[in-house]
């Protein structure tokens, strides 16, 4: 059973990825879903409350025995320069699992005001992932759950890019990496952000559920670009980073 | 509409890397006093004229020692600066634009605008005070989502908002609606709403104190327990999907989760618990919707504020017609719920509900320091 209160979990191991990007991972107590948030915390150095928890997405899939947690380190940050320096059996607070996003769950299969939840799966959907706005949508892959999906990842950088392994060989023409730095004439990358893409993309097909995680201005600025496509704004659900 | 000059004059900034007597709490002072050499109590003397008597410049603090004063004007800044605008509507509803110091990347802190908006109303005058520079949960209808997030408000500039405007001592009620997610800033909200109700602060009555979440768990859990101030939770659609597409929050905090938060929680005969929800034609209005609102919040003493939506550039939503909010209030009233339609104030200044945004001043600003 899911545990969303505060308690201690340990470490298993944390690699370092390309630039500031870092995978933790952690025990799993607990069962969830896809698409699901951890809420992490540390004690305050010197005593005192622990920080505030961050949401993460769950990065792992839903029958693995572990947690992934996807994250990069914020210089200024309270939390993720901590985070970045936790190794095998340390311990950090955990809450959660929580939240419902991209789950399927209930999926609005139609646009409009009579739109009515359903329970069919997520098939045919978009998914606009920005920076570690990735993780939900590994998640759902790594659980079997990435069938006729596409893929939009937008990272700043080629090494900010994630699971794209795994990508290629399940989403093949249907995953699409956009990165403003990438070398140019490499054709594995769009050269500019998801909106630029978004906005030129033809044949994406702009009819199906969409699914967006990232913070909040990719967020907002995502959601514009589909509506500006001709998505409807019941079809499209977001996750923010906060 | 109207611009009108601020009063009184925008002073020069303080320096900010001097803490703020604004905003302080009584073990701050305390600290304070210790390090300006002064006796214990004189923390209490430092609170009531700053909080009773408004004199921010402790030169002018005549009770205490000469050296006193010299020490603590060395040691703070008074956190206290006037609007650098106020733009006032033809319904008598006032903008007041600030500006706002937040932490930029390294040390450096960044220029910033924010809003307050003061509704005068009958024998009422409400300030709508922001808790956030932009906002970081991008709702579908609000224009403060649309300009992404710059930073966080301190106390001392939230309260700021309160002390500066030239209509301070005739507010008789503070809303954290303006721009910004109280619960996403709670360790300053919770700072303000002490300073604004304890004995040694502006002693103000909790139940005058409006704070309003979009439903950030967490922050809720806290806030309900350590203020007694009412809350105001934005609802909009009772159903997952569709306050998803409204509402990312959603996705990571679910309404089932927020009710049972709520009915857990003992709000007694005083404490008041709102439900915000504004009206889009033919997305939200319809009798599935009150009924399901009937049956998520059955039990619960709590109330509506219907909301007329004031369309933001490219929304795809679309307001829904005033017979048809009419007809909403009077369902929900049918089922047992208290159900009012808010009064739309200063929307010709873009001060009205989920209409606040410094989106384009700060593209100025960021402009004109290139």
């Amino acid at each position: 059973m899911a545990s969303p209160y505060p308690r201690l979990l340990k470490v298993l191991s944390q690699r370092r990825l390309g630039g500031t990007l870092r995978l933790l991972v952690i025990e799993r107590d607990s069962a969830f879903r896809a698409g699901q948030l951890l809420g992490l915390s540390l004690p305050q150095e010197g005593g005192g409350a622990p920080i505030a928890p961050r949401l993460y997405s769950i990065a792992s899939g839903e029958e693995e025995d572990r947690w992934e947690i996807l994250y990069s380190v914020e210089e200024e940050g309270l939390l993720t320069p901590r985070l970045s320096l936790l190794g095998a059996d340390d311990t950090l607070i955990v809450e959660g699992p929580s939240g419902n996003f991209a789950s399927g769950l209930t999926v609005a299969t139609q646009a409009g005001p009579a739109a009515m939840p359903s329970a069919r799966p997520p098939r045919g959907v978009l998914w606009v992932g920005g920076g570690t706005g990735i993780a939900p949508f590994v998640s759902l892959a790594r659980s079997g759950r990435a069938d006729g999906a596409t893929l939009i990842h937008s990272a700043s950088r080629p090494e900010l890019f994630y699971a794209t392994e795994l990508f290629e060989g399940l989403l093949g023409q249907d995953y699409h990496r956009c990165c403003r730095r990438a070398p140019e004439g490499d054709a594995r990358y769009f050269p500019g952000r998801a909106t630029d893409f978004i906005a030129k993309a033809e044949g994406l097909g702009f009819e199906r559920a969409c699914y967006i995680c990232g913070g909040s201005e990719f967020v907002v600025d995502t959601r514009a670009a589909l509506l500006a496509r001709g998505l409807p704004y019941s079809l499209i659900h977001a996750e923010v980073y906060f | 509409m109207s611009d009108i000059p601020a009063s009184p004059p925008a002073p020069k900034r303080p320096a900010p890397s001097l803490p703020s007597l604004l905003g302080m709490e009584i073990a701050d002072f305390g600290e304070l006093a210790g390090q300006a050499g002064l006796p214990g109590f004189a923390a209490k003397q430092l609170a009531k004229w700053v909080y009773e008597k408004r004199i921010f410049d402790p030169l002018a603090m005549t009770d205490l020692p000469k050296q006193g004063r010299e020490s603590l004007a060395a040691l703070v800044s008074s956190g206290t600066h006037a609007p650098v605008k106020a733009t006032e509507s033809k319904d008598g509803t006032k903008k007041y634009l600030f500006t706002a110091e937040v932490q930029g990347s390294g040390a450096k802190t960044r220029s910033r605008f924010i809003e307050a908006a003061y509704i005068p109303d009958r024998d009422r005058a409400t300030l709508c005070v922001s808790s956030q520079v932009g906002c970081k949960m991008g709702c579908l209808f609000c224009a403060t989502g649309r300009q992404g997030f710059q930073g966080q408000l301190s106390a001392a500039e939230i309260l700021n908002q309160v002390v500066s405007i030239p209509e301070t001592a005739s507010l008789s009620n503070i809303v954290f609606m303006g721009m910004g997610e109280p619960f996403d800033n709670l360790d300053s909200v919770l700072k303000v709403l002490r300073v604004l109700t304890s004995p040694w602060g502006f002693a103000w009555s909790p139940r005058r104190i409006t704070v309003s979440t979009v439903g950030v768990l967490p922050g809720l859990r806290r806030f309900l327990d350590e203020s007694e101030c009412h809350l105001a939770v934005s609802l909009h659609s009772p159903f997952h999907d569709e306050r998803s597409s409204l509402m990312p929050v959603e996705s990571a905090y679910e309404l089932p989760e927020l009710v049972a938060m709520i009915r857990g929680f003992d709000f007694g005969r005083q404490r008041r618990i709102s439900f915000e929800y504004i009206l889009f034609e033919g997305l939200n209005d319809s009798i599935r919707h009150v009924n399901e609102i009937a049956r998520l919040l059955n039990g619960v003493n709590c109330r509506f504020n219907l909301i007329a939506f004031h369309a933001i550039p490219d929304s795809p939503l679309k307001p829904a017609p005033r017979s048809r909010l009419e007809w909403f209030r009077d369902e929900l009233n049918r089922k047992g719920f208290t159900a009012t339609i808010r009064a739309s104030r200063g929307e010709d200044i873009l001060a009205a509900c989920g209409l606040l945004s410094t989106k384009e001043l700060s593209k100025a600003k960021a402009g004109e320091s290139l």
